[in-house]
């Protein structure tokens, strides 16, 4: 246990204080705080180039990628083209 | 092999050819991209989709496609309203390739004919945020020109439902939509074989948008073959004037200087 975690007599998890969830494609998922997208992209090994972000149904332009941090409970959407018709 | 004179203009954008393929249902990214380039294709649909974060990310199709080579005409596939017409559209554009779009609204799962009324809505709203649209309709003439009304840069109406293959079923609407309209006229949807794509060219059309005909052919980049040939034949074969036909056989030969 992290003893930094421990406060007004609380012990938090590490999941609890540094992590938060946000619902990326439509699935829940747990990612660390203070993220910001063009971080997160690049976790999931995406190139940004190549796909356009929804942030709470807003569309964020990819200047502003490193500068937007994903919050707790956000509804991210990460699109791209696939063969159609 | 277009004339130079006889160039597709579409938008103030010109074509050099009057075949516009999709590149969706290919068994895999390589016969797709061969059956484009088989087809001499100048613009190809894509469609816009959640990436998926379970799978590899070689799955989108700007890994297969050179954007120098192939126009990108992204659509709003699988909207059955206006507002998620309009949200796939921003997202097209948001990828930051062009302003044009294929709009489509689909007004029933089973026939997926198109909610004409949603699609001149639509279209209305993006024309007047500058998106270059090209609209998926049925082969209903005042739907045809509402939207050419609205401002739209081509109709698109259907050939038969999407994916059926039928062909025409139609001529006689899709001719009256091509003598009504100014803007170009793009049979889109129910093309199945090199034979309907050139009877439909030979309606008078500006040209032809197919997917699933060429994809699902046992042998798609031959398909994309014959129907690039089919539809410059047809073209020209609507340029040539045609004869017109007769129910009567009419003797090719003298019938003067036959032998006693």
């Amino acid at each position: 246990m992290n003893s930094k975690l421990i406060q007004h007599g609380l012990i938090l998890m590490t999941s609890e204080s540094d992590k938060i969830q946000a619902r990326v494609n439509g699935e829940s998922q747990e990612i660390s705080k203070g993220l910001s997208i063009s971080k997160f992209i690049e976790s999931l090994d995406l190139n940004p180039l190549l796909l356009v972000v929804e942030l709470n149904a807003v569309i964020i332009s990819r200047e502003r990628f490193s500068e937007i941090e994903i919050c707790h409970g956000d509804q991210v959407e990460l699109v791209h083209f696939v063969g159609g018709g | 092999m277009t004339q130079p004179e006889d160039q597709l203009e579409i938008g103030n954008k010109i074509f050099n050819s009057r075949l516009f393929v999709g590149t969706g249902k290919y068994s895999d990214n390589e016969t797709m991209v061969e059956a484009i380039r088989a087809s001499e294709t100048a613009m190809v649909t894509v469609a816009v989709r959640r990436i998926d974060l379970d799978r590899t990310k070689d799955e989108g199709i700007l890994f297969h496609l050179d954007l120098d080579e192939f126009f990108l005409l992204p659509n709003t596939a699988g909207c059955y309203n206006v507002k998620d017409a309009l949200r796939y559209a921003n997202l097209a554009r948001a990828a930051g390739f062009s302003e044009w779009l294929k709009l489509e609204v689909i007004g029933d799962e089973s026939t997926l004919l198109p909610d004409t009324q949603a699609t001149i809505e639509a279209a209305k709203i993006l024309v007047a945020d500058g998106f270059k649209v090209m609209a998926y309709t049925n082969d209903d003439l005042i739907t045809a020109l509402r939207l050419e009304d609205v401002g739209c840069v081509a109709v698109m109406p259907l050939a038969s439902p999407i994916g059926s293959g039928l062909g025409i079923v139609n001529p006689y609407f899709i001719r009256e939509i091509k003598r009504r309209c100014e803007v170009p006229i793009i049979v889109d949807a129910g093309v199945g074989l090199a034979s309907h794509a050139c009877i439909t060219m030979e309606q008078g059309v500006d040209g032809v948008l197919m997917n699933t005909a060429i994809a699902l052919a046992d042998d798609p980049v031959m398909m994309a073959k014959a129907m690039c040939l089919a539809i410059k034949a047809g073209r020209y074969s609507y340029l040539s004037g045609g004869m017109q036909a007769k129910e009567i056989a009419v003797p090719s030969s003298p019938t003067k200087g036959m032998l006693d």
